[in-house]
């Protein structure tokens, strides 16, 4: 317990280092906070276009919102594969081996870094949601558990997709563009690309017995308020169980591949 | 040696050298083409899936929509390619005091920065995996294209590829005055390129307008596509965008020879 909160204090202050930049660095401070809003508000402005001057089964109303919280949970879940590509380019670069003589553990590094990187987009995205739950969503408090216990699933699983990721850089190269293919992939599994009630039924049915709509498309759900059943929920609970303990033991078991200069 | 000339040779010397390095070691090429092979194919799927379901979206088949991706994924590499590698250079040069050096050489410095890290290979690399399934599964004989108006299309695809580097090279010459980092601008050209998915004719007519100065990449990727499909005036939209590039072109010379005059570092 106690090296738990030793690390959780490491990722405070290393989240803290990264962020403080934007302190001398004004501009880039307003500027990311514009982009982001540009960003958000554009995906919203361009799936509210579509499905309005569409016949799609769903209302544009629910597209825009449906659109809008992948972003929110993208960012709340580090589903991009961020932390893991920051541990590849180390791999790569040697610049790994300083986790071997510092009393932090690589992965933990890796999350406070881009936690500190992106902590202001991350922000404007709370800030966004927390709007919309008040004004446009219909998230009652009831439905708060099952919310939290969705997103820690989702979290769960992406750390175990993120450290995969890190491992193939101990037995690949140049695996930047592999971690880009199983991004793409996942994109279209985890329905970022296309909401999974809009896929054939067959496809619907056997995504269901996969991790991939509890590490994005069921947060989604749960966070426009509306219904998780119960059943993906607990195929999501043993895939976050499985899939990180699997990860981090093929990680640890990968890092004795690992030859650097001055190890 | 005329200017012109100068400026032919530096660009082959700099599109040579880059191709060098980047086909020393080819590992990387073959990983970023299953990259770009894996959207690609996702990206077919999904539009696959969804018009099972739907007749048409924001009122184009599934030929249109297919053929919109298409020239959306060319416009987006093509643009990326001659702006994000010259940007960082660019930046990169302004922000260590590099172009100080480059400022005493008898050389058009921004049209260095431009081709420096511009780089062929990735267009190779990365636009025949994007568009050759689009190519084999659009039935371009269903399109009604016709003359004029796929000829206009053309060539406000290419003004519109001008238009979105000069003005991406605008931002990055701002590095002068705010000495930001390039995560800025590039964090904003993949923004703004990515969101290119929608036919252009149902923007309203404010967010049109917006489009030449905010998101210009969608006067590439989304404008030619509805003037080529017959779906907006050819002759009207050629000439608007016309203008657009000789406009964007002046304020990019004046940008630029306003910028320089700014430039201070250490050694200067």
């Amino acid at each position: 317990m106690r090296r738990l909160w030793r690390q959780l204090g490491i990722i405070w202050i290393m989240s803290v280092f990264w962020f403080q930049r934007f302190k001398f660095q004004r501009f880039e401070f307003f500027g990311q906070l514009v982009i982001n809003f540009i960003d958000v508000g554009l995906v919203g402005f361009i799936w509210y276009l579509v499905a309005r001057h569409s016949e799609l089964p769903l209302s544009p109303q629910y597209i825009l919102s449906y659109y809008l919280l992948i972003s929110v949970t993208i960012s709340l879940l580090f589903n991009q594969l961020g932390v893991g590509n920051i541990l590849l380019k180390e791999i790569k670069d040697g610049t790994f081996n300083r986790y071997l003589l510092q009393p932090i553990h690589p992965i933990v590094a890796s999350y406070a870094t881009m936690m500190g990187r992106t902590l202001l987009s991350r922000l404007v995205h709370i800030i966004l949601y927390s709007l919309a739950a008040v004004f446009i969503f219909t998230l009652e408090i009831r439905n708060i558990p099952v919310l939290l216990m969705v997103l820690v699933i989702g979290f769960a699983i992406n750390l175990g997709f993120n450290v995969l990721v890190a491992t193939m850089g101990f037995y690949i190269t140049d695996a930047q563009g592999f971690k880009n293919t199983i991004l793409h992939s996942f994109r279209f599994l985890q329905g970022a690309l296309v909401p999974l009630i809009l896929l054939p039924e067959g496809l619907q049915r056997v995504l269901a017995y996969t991790p991939f709509p509890a590490s994005l498309y069921w947060p989604v759900v749960a966070l426009r308020g509306d219904a998780v059943p119960i059943a993906s929920i607990a195929y999501g609970a043993a895939w976050a169980v499985v899939i990180p303990v699997s990860a981090l033991y093929f990680f640890r078991y990968s890092l004795r591949k690992y030859e650097g200069v001055g190890i | 040696m005329s200017r012109s000339g100068l400026m032919v040779k530096l660009g082959w010397y700099n599109l040579k050298s880059r191709w060098h390095a980047e086909t020393a070691y080819f590992g990387s090429n073959w990983s970023n083409m299953f990259s770009t092979t894996a959207y690609t194919a996702t990206t077919l799927l999904g539009l696959d899936f969804l018009f099972r379901k739907i007749p048409d979206v924001a009122g184009m088949n599934r030929n249109q929509l297919v053929f919109m991706f298409i020239v959306g994924q060319l416009s987006f590499y093509t643009a990326m390619i001659f702006t994000i590698p010259s940007i960082t250079r660019l930046v990169d040069d302004i922000r260590t005091g590099r172009l100080d050096m480059l400022l005493t050489k008898p050389m058009p410095i921004l049209w260095n920065s431009l081709t420096a890290n511009a780089s062929l290979l990735a267009l190779v690399r990365d636009v025949i995996p994007a568009a050759i399934p689009y190519f084999f599964i659009a039935k371009f004989s269903n399109l009604g294209f016709q003359v004029v108006p796929v000829l206009c299309g053309i060539a406000i695809f290419a003004l519109g590829v001008f238009i979105d580097v000069l003005v991406f090279h605008i931002f990055a010459l701002t590095t002068v005055w705010h000495h930001a980092d390039d995560v800025l601008i590039r964090m904003y050209a993949y923004v703004s390129r990515t969101s290119s998915f929608v036919p252009f004719d149902t923007l309203p007519i404010w967010f049109k307008g917006a489009t030449f100065i905010a998101f210009p990449s969608f006067i590439a990727a989304l404008l030619s596509v509805s003037v080529m499909l017959g779906r907006l005036p050819a002759g009207v939209w050629l000439g608007i965008v016309s203008a657009a590039a000789v406009g964007t072109l002046v304020i990019y010379g004046i940008v630029q020879s306003i910028a320089i005059k700014a430039y201070g570092s250490a050694s200067s």
